[in-house]
C-alpha cells in the first residue's frame, strides 16, 4: 500500500489554476502519488488515519485519460462521499482490447470540508499539458487542474 | 508585423489580426493594445489556443480573444467563437468547466453613509447566510431529485416559485434565466448528486459576493436607467453552477473526444474535442450543458434573495427602505444558439463565450423593455481591492464581436506566487486598510486573490471601450467582500 509521500510530488504553477508534477518507481506507484499530490492540493494535511476501505476500478482508452478518469473518481468521492484517501493500494493496471482498467483498494476516512478545513476546491481534472511518460526508470507524471 | 513566433497584423490600435494560414479556416482577431500584446505572447500560449479555436469546423469570421485573454483550457479565457448550427461544432472547451458562471448586479437606495456603521455586522451576517469556500453546502436545504429536475429544465424560475426574489427578477437576467433546450435526461446522475447540496453557494476560487459603491458614473442617462448613482450602495455575485457544471464538462469532455472521432474531426488540442452540432453528441451536451446554465442562474438567484433578506435583518428596515433589485445577470461560460449577420445575411450560430461576456446593442429583441434605449448592461468585475465596472453594448459589438465583449481583469501572478507574496503577511487587515473589510474561509483564497495577483481591470474595459465595443457607464469600489 503506497501512503503520501511528499518527496514523490511538488506543485506546478499556471497563471490561473495549480498543477503536480509526481513521480513513481512503477506506474502503480505514480498513480498513487498523483492522487495524494492532488489531495495534498485540496486538504493540506491528509493525516494517516485509515478507518474505510473502498475498491473502484476505472477505465480508459489511453493512459492520459485514465489518470483523468482516476482522479475525477478520487475527487468525486471526496467530494460527494466525503471518503479522503490516506493509502492507496493499487491492484492492477491492465490494457485488454485497447482499454486501460485501474483496480484499486483505497484506505481512509470520512472528512468533511468543513471539518477537514479543506484549502482549494478542484473542479476538474484536466488534459490539458498532461504528461504520463517513463524516464529512465521511473515513471513521470504531470497534471493541471481547474480550481 | 512578426510577433516572436507569430505573424501578427495591426489593425488599429486596439485590434490585431493573426492570418488565417495552414489549418485554420478563419483569421484570429484580438482586442489589445500593442504594449498588452507584448505581454500576453511572454507570458502564456493563449495566441496559440486563439489559432487552434481558428481550425474548429463551421467557425464564422474570426475566431476572436478579448483583452482579458490569458491561457484556458482548450479555448483562451476571453475567448469568442461562433459555428454555424448546420455545419459546425460545438465544444466544451469554448463553454469551460464552470458552465453559465457569471456576475449579477443588484441595486438598493442605501448609499455609503447609511451602511458605513454597519458594514462589518452586514459582512458577518452575509458570511454567515451564504455558504462559501470549498465544498460549501447547506445554504438552503438539500435538494431532491424532483426539485434538482425542475431547476434544470425550467431555469431561475425555480428559484421564484419557490420565495428566492420575485418574478421581475426573470426580466433582467439573460435568457431571462433559462436556456431551454435544456433537458436533465441529459445529465449523469453523478451530476445532480454534486449539485443537491450546492444550491445557493459561492463555492472558491475567484468566486464572491461583494458590498460596492458607485464611485465614478460616466453616463448619466444609462446610470438612470440602470438605476444607479454615485455613492450608492450595490451587491455584486460572481458564481456559477458548482459541482454540477463541473461535472457536466467532465463528462462530456469524454463523449465529445469519442465523437470527434467518429466524425474524423481533427483536433489540435484534446480539450477541444467537439461534435457536430447537429448530431445526437452534439444535441446532447447542448442539452445538458443549457441545464447546468439553468442551475447556475438559480444559484445567483438564490445567494441575491439570501443577500437582501440578511440586509434587511440586520437594518431592520423594510423592502421598501431598501428598495432592492436586480439590474442585470450576465453569463460569460456560455454557448447559445443566437442569429447574427454573416455577410449580409442572417445565419443561425452556435456563440461560445468562454471567459467572455455577451454586449447587445440597443434595440436588440432580446433586451428588456427598459433596457431598448441603452443596450445590454454588461457586468465587468475586478480585483477585490480596487474596481468593477459596469458598461453596455453597442451596436459595433453586433457587426464585429458577434455582440461579445470582456469579461474581467485576468490574473497577474499565479496563485502559487501569490501565496508565497501573502506569507508571514496580515492580508485581512491590509485590505481594511484599503477600505475593504473581507471575510474569507481560508487564508490561503485571500492571499491567491490579493489585488496585487491580478491586471488593472480598467486598461480591459478601455480597450473594449476605445475599439467602440462597449461603453462603460459606472466604476464601482468594494467596501465589503466575502470569498472562499
Amino acid at each position: 500500500m503506497f501512503t503520501k509521500n511528499l518527496t514523490k510530488f511538488e506543485e506546478i504553477e499556471h497563471t490561473a489554476d495549480i498543477g503536480i508534477l509526481a513521480s513513481g518507481d512503477t506506474l502503480p506507484e505514480l498513480m498513487a502519488n498523483l492522487a495524494f499530490g492532488m489531495l495534498h492540493i485540496i486538504t493540506g494535511d491528509i493525516g494517516n488515519q485509515a478507518i474505510l476501505k473502498r475498491t473502484i476500478k476505472v477505465e480508459g482508452p489511453s493512459l492520459i485519460d485514465l489518470i483523468v478518469g482516476w482522479l475525477s473518481e478520487i475527487n468525486y468521492l471526496l467530494t460527494v462521499n466525503h471518503f479522503l484517501s490516506t493509502g492507496i493500494e493499487v491492484i492492477s493496471i491492465d490494457q485488454t482490447f485497447g482499454n486501460f482498467i485501474l483496480s484499486a483498494h483505497l484506505y481512509g476516512k470520512d472528512s468533511t470540508p468543513i471539518e477537514s478545513n479543506f484549502i482549494t476546491e478542484i473542479k476538474a481534472v484536466t488534459y490539458h499539458k498532461l504528461i504520463c511518460e517513463k524516464r529512465d526508470n521511473e515513471y513521470i507524471g504531470q497534471v493541471i487542474f481547474d480550481i | 508585423m512578426k510577433y516572436k513566433n507569430y505573424h501578427i497584423e495591426k489593425i488599429h490600435d486596439y485590434l490585431f489580426e493573426i492570418p488565417a494560414v495552414d489549418n485554420m479556416l478563419v483569421p484570429g482577431r484580438i482586442y489589445v493594445t500593442e504594449k498588452m500584446m507584448d505581454t500576453i505572447i511572454e507570458e502564456d500560449e493563449s495566441i496559440q489556443q486563439v489559432i487552434n479555436v481558428a481550425q474548429l469546423p463551421g467557425i464564422q469570421k474570426y475566431s476572436f480573444g478579448m483583452p482579458d485573454i490569458h491561457w484556458g483550457y482548450g479555448f483562451p479565457i476571453g475567448g469568442v467563437a461562433a459555428t454555424d448550427y448546420k455545419e459546425g461544432v460545438i465544444s466544451p472547451g469554448g463553454v469551460g468547466y464552470d458552465i453559465n458562471c457569471g456576475v449579477r448586479l443588484a441595486r438598493t437606495d442605501l448609499t455609503v453613509d447609511d451602511i458605513k456603521p454597519h458594514l462589518r455586522k452586514i459582512i458577518v451576517n452575509l458570511f454567515k447566510n451564504i455558504p462559501t469556500g470549498v465544498g460549501s453546502s447547506g445554504a438552503i436545504r438539500k435538494l431532491g431529485d424532483k426539485d434538482m429536475k425542475r431547476l434544470l429544465r425550467e431555469g431561475m424560475s425555480w428559484a421564484v416559485e419557490n420565495g428566492f426574489g420575485d418574478s421581475g427578477d426573470l426580466e433582467n437576467t439573460e435568457e431571462k434565466g433559462v436556456l431551454k433546450q435544456a433537458e436533465p435526461g441529459a445529465v449523469s446522475q453523478r451530476a445532480i448528486e454534486r449539485g443537491k447540496p450546492q444550491m445557493g453557494t459561492l463555492g472558491s476560487g475567484n468566486h464572491f459576493l461583494e458590498v460596492d459603491v458607485i464611485d465614478t458614473i460616466y453616463l448619466p442617462n444609462e446610470a438612470e436607467i440602470l438605476g444607479l448613482f454615485k455613492n450608492q450602495i450595490v451587491i455584486q455575485i460572481h458564481t456559477g453552477s458548482r459541482g454540477c457544471g463541473y461535472q457536466i464538462c467532465d463528462d462530456f469532455l469524454k463523449i465529445l473526444a469519442r465523437a470527434s472521432q467518429k466524425y474524423h474531426i481533427s483536433l489540435p488540442d484534446r480539450q477541444l474535442a467537439c461534435a457536430p452540432i447537429g448530431s445526437q453528441e452534439g444535441q446532447d451536451y447542448l442539452a445538458a450543458m443549457a441545464a447546468g446554465a439553468n442551475f447556475a442562474w438559480n444559484n445567483r438567484q438564490v445567494i441575491m434573495s439570501l443577500a437582501k433578506k440578511t440586509i434587511m435583518e440586520t437594518l431592520f428596515i423594510s423592502p421598501s427602505d431598501l428598495n432592492f433589485s436586480l439590474v442585470y445577470d450576465v453569463c460569460h461560460n456560455i454557448a447559445k444558439i443566437e442569429k447574427h449577420k454573416v455577410e449580409g445575411k442572417e445565419r443561425k450560430l452556435c456563440l461560445h463565450r468562454k471567459g467572455a461576456t455577451r454586449a447587445f446593442p440597443p434595440k436588440h429583441p432580446d433586451l428588456p423593455p427598459k433596457y431598448q434605449e441603452i443596450g445590454q448592461p454588461i457586468l465587468i468585475p475586478g480585483d477585490m481591492g480596487r474596481y468593477s465596472f459596469v458598461c453596455v453594448g453597442t451596436q459595433k459589438a453586433m457587426e464585429e464581436t458577434f455582440g461579445s465583449t470582456c469579461h474581467g481583469a485576468g490574473r497577474l501572478q499565479s496563485r502559487k506566487k501569490a501565496k508565497m507574496m501573502g506569507k508571514g503577511r496580515d492580508l485581512f487587515n491590509e485590505m481594511e486598510k484599503m477600505g475593504v473589510f473581507v471575510l474569507a474561509k481560508g487564508y490561503h483564497t485571500v492571499a491567491e486573490e490579493m489585488p496585487y495577483a491580478y491586471k488593472d481591470v480598467a486598461t480591459v474595459t478601455d480597450v473594449m471601450e476605445k475599439a467602440g465595443i462597449s461603453r462603460k457607464v459606472a466604476k464601482l469600489k468594494p467596501i465589503g467582500v466575502i470569498k472562499g
